[in-house]
């Protein structure tokens, strides 16, 4: 009997060590750690088989702009070029599936100027994708940025109520939106370029899923699994925005239309819902003013236009538009500094996450969940975005939660690099002015590399800058 | 008596029994030793405070501080800038980035001669002026000969400003006053119940400069001045659609 009672006792011992045994290692957070690349790689899916319908094809360097607005070379031949638009002759005609529209004519309609009646506001930020995208070309850099908001409870980030995305601009004064000082966490985002970004539509999965396995550990990437709202939100890796928050350059587009210019559209994806939900594109984003959060969609006051505003010819357009122009080019002629500077780059670390070279799925294979085909001017094409598309904790992250999980709201995406000549503002934040004090506010996984950096000779590290600012 | 009875217990215990016992002693131990080399949290986040040092002080263990931060001053300005032995005190510890490892703040001073060495074109740290907002095109800021400045070396890891590895340092003129102190964000808000508190992310440093008593916080891209008397927002350029928004 007392062998029995003491059995009991040690098993209940053993079942209470065991419990401790798994409780303290997940109780203990390391705080300058990334996130478990496991947990991460869990939750990845697997994407359309690669290949299936893929075309077999030379592999070719992708075509690239100069980076001058005077120079006509965006379009990647992706789809149908046409001519210019010459209002007075013809409107612009959108597409109505992607691939079967003109660029002229998807280039028009990025630059166009949306207004009330189109369908701008209530809340907003611009008036158009080209008002933000547009240095030194349609499509490029802008120095605006993006403001969003919430707070913690505890550990855990809340958006601000109304939603983290505090809009800049507003139709009427009533619904210009404002913050309470109870929203801690605040971060301002600037644009990035949308040049060259059908090439990183087209990169596979495994593709960047591979390159972050291949980082060292201590500075390994987390991939996004974000949904694909034109494919009944099917889960792919993300690449677009700063946190990885889009996957195809469709579900961006549907999202910039209504969370940058107030037009809802079935690819929005509001409250998370797919483009072939019932009610898809039929929600306002609620402004978040000074007397509470108030629902601003049609038929409220403050927005007199019924939804979706946009029947998505419009969101078709942009995305095309974007998948068909060219990547950032190098300058040209590159100095002799910027040469010498380029092995450099490998050499202090900065390759491991400004990842040099991708190369695109091959024609014909379905990405997007199924709903896109690679195309033959974006398939089999290396590019150089010096960016891995994964986020980081390199000790600037904005504390901001999207949809990659409370893990990550300390990490950022790596900028990709390509074509950074044409801006003078850096970081996510935009508050760093030149890129030898960008280098130095790496920390946290860029550590090692900024310190290799900083082990440089002076001319050394003058050349290394100088090859970043001819990408 | 326990311990015989545990024993006669454990005999009456099936093999496999004793091997599952033995892995979840085994796994308990390892986790409590890996639970001990964590990184120790920092003394504000533990309710003790900053840390505050005064190399004036005899004891041993205030000694090897002045060594150590004298190796992490030199590991990010070599010798280019040594400690201003004239301010007392002339370093505080504590998580101003607040990124829970523990950084160091220490008034420095030019060493003769090498002026321009802390004027390099790209140099290893940040250098900052809390009251002057930098914009794209301005004049990048000089450090003159004699100059008293405030490094703050940001750690990395538990090993905090210490770590070899700890050389993010943001190098701030104008920003060196008397009473230099470590303050926690929570004793700041205390202190200030009442009044407007910029976003603050770690520990505050304390000071009086310019006759007035106030706070150097970090404000991600630099250090900004936080005067509770006066402050009635962030001070910082937040360009907004083309236009330099001051909120």
């Amino acid at each position: 009997m007392t062998t029995l009672s003491t059995t009991r006792v040690l098993k209940v011992l053993a079942l209470f060590l065991f419990v401790v045994a798994l409780a303290l290692p997940l109780s203990m957070s390391s705080p300058t750690k990334s996130q478990s690349q496991t947990a991460n790689q869990n939750r990845m899916p697997s994407e359309v088989p690669d290949g299936q319908n893929a075309v077999a094809a030379a592999v070719t360097e992708a075509l690239t702009t100069d980076m001058d607005a005077k120079t006509d070379d965006l379009f990647n031949n992706f789809g149908a070029r046409g001519t210019p638009i010459d209002e007075c002759v013809a409107d612009a005609v959108p597409p109505t599936a992607r691939g079967n529209g003109r660029f002229e004519d998807n280039k028009f309609i990025f630059e166009e100027e949306e207004t009330v009646a189109d369908g701008l506001g209530p809340t907003y930020n611009d008036v158009g994708c080209v008002t933000c995208h547009q240095a030194v070309d349609t499509g490029a850099f802008g120095q605006q940025m993006e403001f969003r908001a919430g707070h913690l409870s505890g550990s855990t980030f809340i958006d601000n109520p109304g939603g983290q995305l505090i809009h800049a601009r507003g139709t009427d004064s009533d619904v210009v939106e404002h913050i309470t000082t109870g929203e801690t966490v605040r971060s301002f985002r600037l644009v990035l370029s949308a040049l060259g970004d059908g090439f990183v539509e087209c990169i596979a999965n495994q593709t960047l899923q591979d390159n972050v396995a291949a980082q060292p550990a201590s500075i390994r990437g987390t991939l996004t699994a974000v949904p694909v709202v034109e494919a009944n939100n099917t889960l792919r890796i993300g690449r677009f925005g700063w946190k990885g928050q889009h996957a195809s350059l469709l579900s961006f587009s549907g999202d910039a239309y209504l969370n940058e210019m107030g037009i809802t559209n079935k690819f929005d994806g509001f409250g998370g819902r797919s483009s072939s939900a019932s009610d898809a594109g039929t929600h306002e984003n609620p402004a978040s003013t000074a007397e509470g959060v108030i629902d601003v969609t049609f038929p409220s006051p403050f927005d007199p236009v019924q939804d979706p505003e946009d029947d998505g010819g419009d969101v078709i357009a942009f995305t095309d538009f974007m998948a068909a122009t060219r990547a950032p080019g190098r300058q040209n002629p590159i100095p002799a500094s910027a040469v010498r500077g380029d092995p450099l780059f490998n050499q202090v670390g900065c390759s491991g996450c400004h990842t040099r070279n991708f190369t695109t799925a091959p024609a014909g294979t379905l990405i997007n969940g199924g709903a896109f085909t690679v195309p033959a001017a974006l398939g089999d094409k290396i590019i150089h975005p010096f960016s891995d598309f994964a986020l980081h904790d390199v000790g600037t992250g904005d504390g901001i939660v999207q949809n990659a999980g409370q893990s990550t709201a300390n990490q950022i995406k790596t900028a990709p690099l390509w074509g950074i000549r044409a801006r003078n503002r850096f970081m996510h934040d935009g508050l760093t002015v030149n890129i030898s004090e960008a280098i130095q506010r790496h920390a946290g996984q860029a550590t090692a590399a900024r310190n290799a950096f900083n082990a440089l000779t002076a001319s050394q590290r003058s050349d290394l800058l100088f090859f970043i600012l001819s990408l | 008596m326990f311990d015989l009875s545990c024993l006669k217990a454990a005999k009456d215990l099936t093999n496999s029994s004793k091997a599952l016992l033995i892995v979840l002693v085994t796994s308990t131990t390892l986790s409590c030793f890996g639970c001990a080399s964590k990184p120790s949290e920092l003394g504000s986040k533990s309710g003790q405070g900053p840390q505050v040092s005064h190399p004036g002080e005899t004891s041993e263990a205030s000694t090897l501080r002045v060594s150590e931060v004298e190796e992490a001053v030199r590991r990010v300005f070599k010798d280019n800038a040594l400690i201003a032995q004239d301010y007392k005190p002339s370093f505080v510890v504590g998580d101003f980035n607040g990124d829970q490892s523990p950084d160091v703040a220490v008034v420095l001073k030019v060493a003769q001669g090498k002026t321009s060495q802390m004027n390099q074109q790209f140099p290893p740290w940040i250098l900052k002026d809390p009251f002057v907002t930098a914009v794209p095109g301005m004049a990048p800021l000089r450090v003159s000969d004699d100059e008293t400045l405030l490094a703050i070396i940001h750690g990395y890891g538990s090993e905090g400003w210490r770590d070899p590895q700890a050389t993010q340092t943001y190098l701030l003129k104008n920003s060196t006053g008397a009473k230099i102190e470590a303050r926690t964000k929570a004793e700041v808000i205390a202190a200030n119940q009442g009044k407007k508190i910029p976003q603050l992310r770690g520990d505050l440093i304390s000071e009086v400069l310019k006759g007035k008593t106030g706070y150097l916080y970090y404000a991600v891209s630099t250090y900004s001045w936080y005067d509770p008397s006066t402050f009635n927002g962030e001070p910082m350029v937040r360009p907004v659609h083309g236009v330099d928004v001051r909120n």
